[in-house]
């Protein structure tokens, strides 16, 4: 990066985040077959036999098969990260809140050298460039109108901070967004203003990515601030959206601590933020929330991809064109505020593998969902960039996923190895009617719902991985039990087992001498009877 | 690579045992059917020269050093005898009698005891100093086969069963154990570092036990299957005949009625090599004491049907062995 300083450090980004890296040791890589190698090598290699494996499920069974040992953890991982169950192979796999955090960290470092750079460079810090646009547009608009809204937003801020931290719990993100849209007189650049909730939710299904897209990306304050970059070129807007501004410039921003329930569970730090937005737009967040997404919302809050599902629900179809409409989504928060990028836009559709986890979960949404899943598909095509951030992981998931997975429960849960997550994944979808996604019943045995909380969006972000990884674990099985397992016809060159080859040479001919006889019938020798009885 | 030659021998029927001196690296004592014992040095001159060969009145089924200077030497045979031989005069004395054949003898240094095994069920301990045995036992099946390490003498018998002596307590069988293979046991042989011991079963498969009861080490027991081709769908199973442990570095060798001879790190539970085929059937191994030579008999009779088979194919080679060629790979 810092090396091609004439390269937009925006195209740094993009590129530093498309980059493969491996989620054991976080080693980045040129691409994803130098991954691969690289965790055969460091992580999927056997002990005993050096042999290296693809997954780490594949060399579970390879220890178990051939060395008849249990793989206890992947070698070489950063703490935390040794769990052999999950199924990794190269980016496949890899859990939705890790790789967020990833892309919060690389952010955060790009963000950080930006700001170096720019220091040494005597610019104006990241971010306030945009803030320099805002308050000219700021001071376009009337001090009046300014004041105006000022007490009606702290007017809003005192009645609607109690309800807001519920209601938008799940849709928090958007609810931020709209917030931003409707301060704004013109609320077209954000088209997700509470006010239009079908708008939101039609233009989301690439819209609802969005909000979610910093979370993947592992940029907590882009969520949110995605949005309003947009509308904070407007003059009008710029009033109410100070603290934002600053969010953009600094992720972590505490203006934006508005959403803790779903940053939260993925964001960890970030999660005072977004609470403090809410109280401002009080209002917007109950109505939203509250109106559209009710039940799902308040149940799910923990996680934060629970939220877009529900809003893929209605405009699947209309999603798909939208991404190009989306500019707010694309803005990186540790990047100058720059609307439109045009690798970016993709992301929605990263949002989308977690959410049909948690579509699943919600009861009332669950059949929605499932065409929402479906669109997702489509929306990745859809997006030119979004191969570029994730394309192992994601491309393969989903292609693979709506296909195959369901219709073949068992496999999940061989695939599974017996973790939970697969079981999870058996129970959502009973769940969810009890056949897959395919519609056809469901064999597993119902297992019993597990609470919700913060850890299972992983498993349902996983629930597409486990499927992969099922089909992972059962190509290794073919390959080792080839000649191993399958018991093959046996012939047996030496079968008799009451005397030793030795016995029956002494009693030849031409060591008669010598005495040694056989018994073939038990007469002589009670061994016979012995052997027999064995 | 290992260097493979052939040694060679007048030796007119099957080899029954190849044991390397524990005092000369290169002197290789050899048993026959054909009634012989036979000293070998396996590196002289280009394909090794017989030092001596004994007539012992009796088909020989085993025989091994005693003592640690390598000039005497036990054996037993289908004349149900043990003897002792002195090997730098070329003569020997008998130990003592069985009932039957005698299929098995082996050497303990610490105890200083030659032991020996027979179809009759019973094993016998022998004093070679004093030239007599010094205690029977009498065990629930046909012996076929001795491995001796450290305090322990494991002892395989027919109808898989095994027990463990220690040699301080003959009264007792220091545990009775059934063979977690399922067929006939044809060989044991005692890991080097007197942790445990591998056997052999008819049916192309080898076990690794370990004599520590507790749980955690028996849990560390395995079996796997090995001299084995496949023939079209069915996999053809020959009889793992001949084991032999590495002195040094622990990794042994197993010998098949397919000729083959392939080389296990048995702490990586991995196969390190294996041998281009022998011309008939491994009939016995053995390490030199430094672990540099591998004997390797090679001679038909071991499989159904081939028992009568005049074998013209007694054959001896000697592998030698490279210097990681025997080396866990663990050990780097």
């Amino acid at each position: 990066m810092v090396s091609r300083k004439k390269r937009s450090h925006k195209d740094d980004a993009q590129e530093q985040l498309a980059r493969p890296w491996c989620y054991y040791c976080e080693r980045d890589f040129d691409d994803v077959k130098i991954l691969h190698s690289h965790q055969k090598a460091k992580h999927f290699k056997c002990e005993r036999c050096r042999k290296p494996l693809n997954t780490a499920g594949g060399l579970a069974v390879h220890m178990t098969q051939v060395h008849k040992e249990t793989l206890k953890e992947v070698k070489n991982a950063i703490p935390g990260r040794e769990s052999t169950e999950i199924e990794i192979f190269g980016m496949e796999g890899i859990p939705e809140d890790v790789l967020q955090a990833h892309h919060t960290r690389i952010m955060a470092q790009i963000h950080q050298k930006e700001s170096e750079r720019r220091v040494a460079q005597g610019l104006p810090p990241l971010g306030h460039e945009g803030a320099a646009k805002k308050k000219i547009k700021v001071d376009s608009v009337d001090p009046e109108e300014i004041m105006k809204r000022l007490a009606a937003h702290k007017a809003a801020h005192v009645g609607g901070g109690a309800a807001a931290p519920v209601g938008t719990g799940s849709q928090s993100p958007i609810s931020a967004h709209d917030t931003g849209g409707n301060a704004s007189p013109a609320p077209p650049p954000s088209a997700m203003s509470p006010v239009y909730p079908p708008n939101t939710f039609n233009a989301p299904p690439s819209a609802t990515p969005p909000p979610f897209q910093p979370q993947q990306y592992g940029m907590p304050p882009a969520p949110q601030f995605p949005t309003p970059p947009a509308p904070y070129a407007q003059p009008s807007q710029a009033p109410f959206y100070p603290p934002a501004q600053q969010g953009y410039n600094q992720p972590p921003a505490q203006p934006y601590s508005g959403f803790p329930p779903q940053s939260q569970p993925s964001y960890g730090g970030y999660q005072h933020p977004q609470p403090q937005i809410q109280p401002s737009f009080g209002g917007y967040p109950q109505q939203q929330p509250a109106q559209s997404y009710p039940p799902a919302q308040t149940p799910y809050h923990p996680p934060p991809t629970q939220n877009p599902p529900s809003f893929h629900q209605p405009p699947p179809a209309q999603a798909q064109p939208l991404p190009s409409t989306i500019p707010p989504p694309q803005n990186i928060p540790g990047l100058p505020v720059r609307p439109n990028i045009p690798g970016l836009p993709p992301r929605p559709n990263f949002s989308t593998p977690p959410n049909s986890g948690n579509t699943y979960h919600a009861p009332p949404n669950p059949q929605p969902s499932y065409p929402g899943v479906s669109h997702q598909v489509p929306n990745r095509s859809m997006s030119p960039g979004s191969n570029q951030f994730f394309p192992p992981p994601m491309s393969n998931g989903y292609q693979a996923i709506p296909p195959k997975p369901f219709p073949q429960p068992p496999h999940q849960q061989q695939g599974g190895g017996g973790n939970g997550e697969v079981i999870i994944n058996g129970d959502q979808v009973i769940l969810s009617g009890g056949k897959d996604w395919t519609g056809n019943p469901i064999p597993q045995a119902v297992v019993p719902p597990k609470p919700i909380d913060p850890v299972e969006p992983k498993a349902e972000g996983k629930k597409k991985d486990d499927k992969d990884a099922a089909k992972a674990i059962d190509k290794e099985k073919e390959k080792e039990d080839t000649g191993r397992r399958k018991d093959k016809e046996t012939k047996m060159v030496y079968s008799d087992n009451d005397y030793s080859p030795e016995e029956k040479r002494a009693a030849l001919a031409k060591y008669a001498a010598f005495g040694i006889k056989i018994h073939p019938a038990s007469t002589g020798e009670k061994l016979d009877t012995e052997m027999t009885s064995s | 690579m290992s260097n493979n030659f052939e040694v060679e021998a007048t030796i007119s029927d099957a080899i029954s045992s190849v044991n390397y001196s524990p005092a000369a690296t290169t002197h290789l004592l050899v048993s026959s059917w054909d009634q012989t014992l036979r000293l070998i040095n396996t590196h002289a001159g280009t394909s090794g020269r017989e030092l001596l060969q004994i007539d012992s009145q009796a088909p020989l089924l085993d025989a091994c050093f005693t003592g640690s200077d390598g000039k005497f030497a036990a054996a037993g045979g289908l004349d149900q005898t043990v003897k002792y031989f002195d090997l730098d005069r070329g003569s020997f004395s008998t130990l003592g009698s069985h009932e039957s054949a005698v299929k098995s003898v082996c050497y303990n240094s610490e105890v200083d005891a030659i032991m020996s095994g027979s179809w009759d069920r019973s094993l016998h301990l022998h004093d070679p100093r004093a030239a007599s045995t010094t205690s029977k036992h009498t065990l629930p099946h046909k012996i076929f086969s001795l491995s001796t390490i450290a305090n322990k003498l494991v002892v395989a018998m027919a109808s898989r069963s095994i027990h463990i002596y220690d040699l301080r307590n003959m009264a007792e069988p220091f545990q009775r154990r059934e063979s977690s293979l399922k067929f006939m046991t044809r060989t044991v042989r005692c890991m080097p570092n007197g942790e445990g011991y591998a056997s052999s079963s008819i049916e192309g498969r080898v076990a690794v036990e370990f004599f520590d009861p507790s749980k955690e080490s028996q849990s560390r027991k395995y079996a796997f299957k090995c001299h084995r081709q496949p023939e079209g769908d069915i996999d053809v199973v020959y009889p793992v005949n001949a084991l032999a442990f590495h002195p040094t570095y622990g990794t042994f060798a197993s010998g098949g009625g397919d000729g083959v001879v392939a080389l296990w790190d048995g702490v990586a539970k991995r196969r390190l090599r294996q041998y281009q085929k022998y011309p008939a059937s491994i009939a016995a191994m053995g390490f030199s004491s430094d672990g540099k030579y591998l004997a390797i008999a090679s001679c038909n009779g071991f499989e159904d049907g081939k028992e009568s088979v005049p074998s013209p194919d007694n054959k001896l080679f000697v592998r030698e062995m490279g210097d990681n060629e025997a080396k866990p790979k663990s050990m780097g």
